[in-house]
């Protein structure tokens, strides 16, 4: 049997083998093909599933002030996204679980969804029930959701009376960031916001852009994994930056940021202004400590009504008026054509062919010293004061100090200052007369307090900023690839440090005993000065009858200041709305906090009478 | 006593004893292919201990078909009965008390081990199949449908499991050893031909018609003096193709996503599909030499889950590309080889059966594993004998290797044609 069996076997044998070779044979050709033939889908297939364009998704950098208190930071925000048919075919499997028909089932599903979506994310149920019911593929039911929103939604179990709740399938959430700004209105103006395409608008958010969002340029191809998590080969090393490793820190200080807004706020409401604005500067280092503007805006929604969103204190110039009167005076004693013992004889009006400029008061005050022309914020000692140089010279300094340009803020929309022509300027009297007392010339807020900042430090011009520079989190500057400008251009000299010292002492002066006086702390040394302009009709001619621009510059201490305040209202409407009954006030209560801030001590015997006050 | 005396080294010339007979290249196949597989599973799983279990079960498998070969087969062939026992008890436990993995029962739990009883099932079909023959010689038509009615038992009960891959490797074990054991070709093809039209009716009716018309005539030449049958093939082939819309309807869910999928990957490229796509470009961007051990990309970044078990192959071929392919099909080629020889030199039927049941199971398993990861079969859980990782499995097939390497150390002719066996 066993030999019939393997004789018989030999064509069975051939068969067999046959069998395998043919196997072996048909497998090796297969992998042939595949292998050694490659197949452009299979490789094209590879490269997609290997190589993915990683969106670039960075984080916005946080805005902090100076000591690190976030005014602008990045939270993560979700656009919640449903894929009906993927909750259809879930309607479909319950129907037949519960053997119910698909309609009854679908409508209930989409009903307790769409009330258990209003629950989690706050909105109303009909949002949701029209958009639960689209016969698209996928569907944006809302966008923008908190990451706990995101949580209660991924939670959802609906209760369709079966043994357990169900999950409803075809969420998606896209993860993106959403900017948040704690300190809204505060700094709003400061700051800015961004735009529905996450691009910064006003403020720093704009000035500093490509600071604030990193923004490699390419999208580049990234190996992943088929979690789809990418691996760190060939990825640029931009990407892996971390944002957070450092926030930008701005120069203002919250707690002097929040006391001057108030001020101003207080102020401006109690002289129905059209706006205002308070700012602090350190003299020293032009750094902003505080820049209040009036009306501001939630920059968390700006979408909602058309708001100013600008900073007019840094865009808009106004002719200042009487404010400027101690520049004038630093110009003139630091040419060398007047001293501080210089006297002028005020005749209460002058003439210029057929103009008359007369004091506020329309009096004559006789003969009076540089200090008294100050304090009683004499125009026509002004004009006496600035003869005193040759227009031609008044003119060269005046654009010395930058009175054509700009003050180099690091905000967006600065304007450049305005000065007459040189040809008007040199030739017409008029003009350098005007110019004497603060008219004719017009600058933003900005560029004033700048310039008062040159007298307040000893006579340098310091460009002023916002920006410290970008920090670590311990609050250490870290200079990243120089796109950012922590230090500002270096301090040039405008004025002779005897005449910057002369003018603080003047000023000191002017509130002691001038029109300053409501700016006056018991105990300490206020320097200030008022201003109450006419209201130039600025792009037009001429000036806007009945409306002013009243001011008050303030330094503190008076000698060598640590701080320079001036604050200004534009269209005060109160009775006798003057410089010293409006913005003195405000400026005086800035002061207040400052003294406080600084912890700066009483420098002067606090008044015996204080009934002898006006 | 004296040899007890001598020192161990003098009794060293004694030890070829031991190996007589013993068919070193089959096991030498073996174990490359073992090592080949280890090293495949520890790149596609190095934190894993599969690759140590797998190594130290392999060694352990082939210690004992060692020891297996050493022992006379054909004693086994008075146990038939009871290893039929065996098994079907065995698959019957394992359908109400299996665990359940993926929708079927496969595992049993063993106390500090599980395993698969539709693995081991395997060498006893095998073993009985052979068992039965080798008694009962294929003379006619009606002792083939004997046999079939043997195997039906514990195929319905793998069928019912559902274990698909099982149920298939069992037919086709069925086959080779029908075919071996003297059932001619072509009643082999007509009993496979209602399968066949049920596939052709669905996919193209001509060639159905075709096949209908084929199968009849080739009834006719094999049963000239028989009009019955013929009449019943021809009758069988042309109802199938209703048949088949039954048939499809036996099986489960995943069974028929599984087929679907495998006539068109696309078709579900993140679920069923998504195997067999990602195989295919694993294997594609091996290219002629592969992309290195622990370098290909599809392999280290996961893109094929349990890659280690069925899917292995895949993980060969981007690693060791075509070049690689192609010596493992060498080895395993040799491997049938040797069974073929041993086959045909057998000292008796149930010997030579027990070869050719063990080379039909391996070529099956090996044709359509790979067939499976390169997309020309069907997803069935099939697994690379040697080279998947899996215990039971490689257990059965180092246990079949023993038995078959008994086979070639009892045979008269092969080694030593002096020896009295």
């Amino acid at each position: 049997m066993a030999q019939t069996l393997r004789h018989r076997s030999t064509l069975r044998l051939w068969v067999l083998g046959g069998l395998s070779v043919l196997g072996a044979g048909y497998l090796g050709y297969k992998l042939y093909q595949l292998q050694v033939t490659p197949d452009p889908r299979l490789a094209l297939a590879f490269k997609q599933e290997h190589y993915q364009t990683v969106p670039v998704d960075l984080p916005r950098r946080t805005v902090s002030d100076r000591n690190g208190t976030t005014l602008a930071i990045d939270q993560p925000a979700y656009d919640v996204i449903l894929h009906p048919p993927m909750l259809e075919r879930q309607a479909k499997l319950l129907a037949e679980q519960k053997k119910q028909d698909v309609g009854s089932i679908t409508r209930l599903l989409r009903n307790q969804l769409a009330d258990q979506l209003a629950m989690a994310t706050g909105l109303s149920p009909s949002t949701f029930a029209q958009k639960l019911q689209s016969k698209r593929k996928t569907v944006v039911l809302t966008r923008h959701v908190s990451q706990s929103a995101r949580t209660r939604i991924l939670a959802i179990r609906l209760d369709l009376a079966l043994k357990k709740k169900v999950r409803p399938e075809g969420f998606e959430f896209t993860a993106r960031h959403r900017r948040i700004y704690p300190d809204q209105g505060n700094s709003a103006a400061l700051v800015g916001f961004l735009t529905p395409e996450d691009k910064g608008l006003f403020g720093v958010e704009q000035k500093y852009e490509s600071v604030l969002q990193l923004r490699p340029g390419v999208n580049h191809p990234v190996q992943i994994t088929k979690a789809g998590i990418p691996l760190p080969e060939g990825i640029p090393a931009e990407l892996m930056a971390n944002p957070a490793d450092s926030h930008l820190a701005l120069t203002i200080d919250m707690r002097l940021q929040r006391a001057a807004r108030l001020a101003l706020e207080k102020g401006a409401k109690a002289n129905s202004v059209t706006r205002g604005t308070a700012i602090v500067l350190d003299p020293k280092t032009g750094e902003i400590l505080a820049l209040a503007v009036t009306p501001t805006f939630d920059n968390n929604h700006v979408l909602h009504g058309k708001k100013q969103f600008g900073n007019w204190a840094v865009t808009d110039i106004y002719e200042p008026g009487s404010t400027f009167k101690p520049i004038n005076v630093a110009i003139a004693l630091t040419a060398g054509t007047i001293t501080p013992n210089t006297y002028v004889y005020d005749e209460g009006q002058m003439k210029f062919g057929r103009f008359t400029v007369s004091n506020y008061d329309h009096q004559g005050r006789g003969s009076l010293s540089v200090t008294q022309v100050l304090m009683f914020s004499d125009n026509i000692g002004m004009i006496k004061l600035m003869k005193t140089m040759k227009p031609r010279d008044y003119l060269a300094h005046l654009e010395n100090l930058g009175l054509r340009g700009k003050s180099g803020i690091d905000l967006p929309g600065e304007n450049r200052a305005l000065l007459a022509s040189k040809f008007s300027f040199v030739n017409y009297p008029a003009v350098p007369a005007t110019t004497a007392f603060g008219q004719g010339v017009a600058l933003t807020p900005i560029q004033l307090i700048r310039l008062h900042g040159a007298i307040a430090n000893g006579g340098m011009l310091v460009e002023p900023r916002i920006v410290r520079g970008l920090e670590d989190s311990d609050g250490r500057l870290v200079n990243v690839r120089d796109r950012i400008k922590p230090v500002p251009h270096s301090p040039r000299r405008v004025f002779s440090p005897e005449a910057a010292k002369a003018v603080q002492d003047m000023m000191f002066h002017v509130v002691q005993d001038g029109t300053g006086k409501p700016a006056r702390i018991p105990g300490y040394a206020v320097g200030g000065k008022t201003g109450t302009a006419q209201k130039a009709n600025i792009g037009g001619h001429g000036y806007l009858k009945g409306k002013k621009i009243t001011s008050f510059v303030a330094y503190l201490p008076a000698r060598d200041p640590k701080y320079v305040v001036l604050v200004v209202l534009d269209e005060p409407k109160s009775e006798n709305a003057f410089g010293s009954t409006t913005a003195a006030p405000i400026a005086r209560e800035i002061c207040q906090e400052l003294i406080a801030y600084a912890h700066l001590l009483p420098t002067m015997p606090i008044a015996k009478k204080p009934s002898a006050q006006p | 006593m004296q040899i007890a005396r001598a020192p161990w080294w003098q009794r060293l010339n004694q030890l070829p004893r031991l190996w007589r007979g013993f068919d070193g290249w089959l096991l030498g196949f073996a174990m490359a292919l073992l090592g080949t597989g280890v090293l495949a599973i520890f790149s596609t799983r190095p934190d894993g201990g599969e690759w140590k279990s797998q190594l130290l079960t392999g060694i352990l498998g082939a210690v004992t078909a060692f020891l297996l070969s050493r022992f006379q087969y054909s004693s086994i062939l008075r146990w038939q009965w009871i290893i039929y026992g065996v098994v079907c008890t065995m698959l019957t436990v394992v359908l109400f008390t299996g665990n359940s993995i993926k929708g079927s029962q496969r595992w049993i739990e063993l106390g500090f081990m599980q395993f698969q009883p539709s693995e081991f099932s395997k060498l006893g079909i095998i073993i009985v199949l052979a068992a039965f023959i080798h008694n009962n010689p294929i003379q006619s038509v009606k002792q083939m449908w004997v046999v079939l009615g043997v195997l039906a038992v514990p195929f319905l009960l793998v069928f019912k499991q559902p274990d698909l891959g099982t149920a298939l490797v069992f037919g086709a074990i069925c086959l080779g050893m029908l075919y071996w054991g003297g059932a001619r070709l072509s009643w082999l093809v007509l009993l496979v031909s209602p399968l066949v039209a049920a596939i052709l009716f669905a996919l193209w009716i001509p060639a159905w018609i075709c096949w209908v018309v084929a199968m009849g005539y080739l009834a006719y030449r094999a049963f000239e003096r028989n009009w019955f049958a013929p009449l019943s093939v021809l009758i069988l082939n042309l109802i199938s193709g209703g048949l088949g819309q039954g048939l499809w309807h036996i099986l489960k869910p995943y069974q028929q996503q599984r087929l679907v999928v495998f006539l068109d990957p696309s078709n579900d490229p993140l679920g069923s599909g998504y195997h067999i796509i990602q195989s295919e470009i694993a294997i594609g961007a091996g290219g002629v030499l592969g992309r290195g051990f622990f370098q290909g990309t599809q392999t280290q970044l996961n893109f094929i889950p349990e890659q280690h078990t069925d899917f292995i192959f895949s993980a060969l071929g981007e690693e060791w590309g075509f070049f690689g392919a192609l010596i493992l099909l060498g080895l395993f080629f040799c491997l049938l080889y040797r069974l073929l020889v041993i086959a045909r030199n057998a000292p008796d039927d149930f010997g030579s059966l027990l070869a050719v049941g063990v080379f039909t199971m391996l070529l099956f398993q090996t044709v359509v594993n790979i067939g499976m990861t390169i997309g020309l079969a069907p997803v069935t859980g099939i697994p690379l004998p040697f080279i998947t990782f899996g215990r039971s499995f490689l257990i059965t097939c180092f246990f079949a290797l023993g038995l078959v390497e008994s086979v070639a150390a009892h045979s008269s002719k092969l080694v030593f044609p002096n020896s009295n066996g």
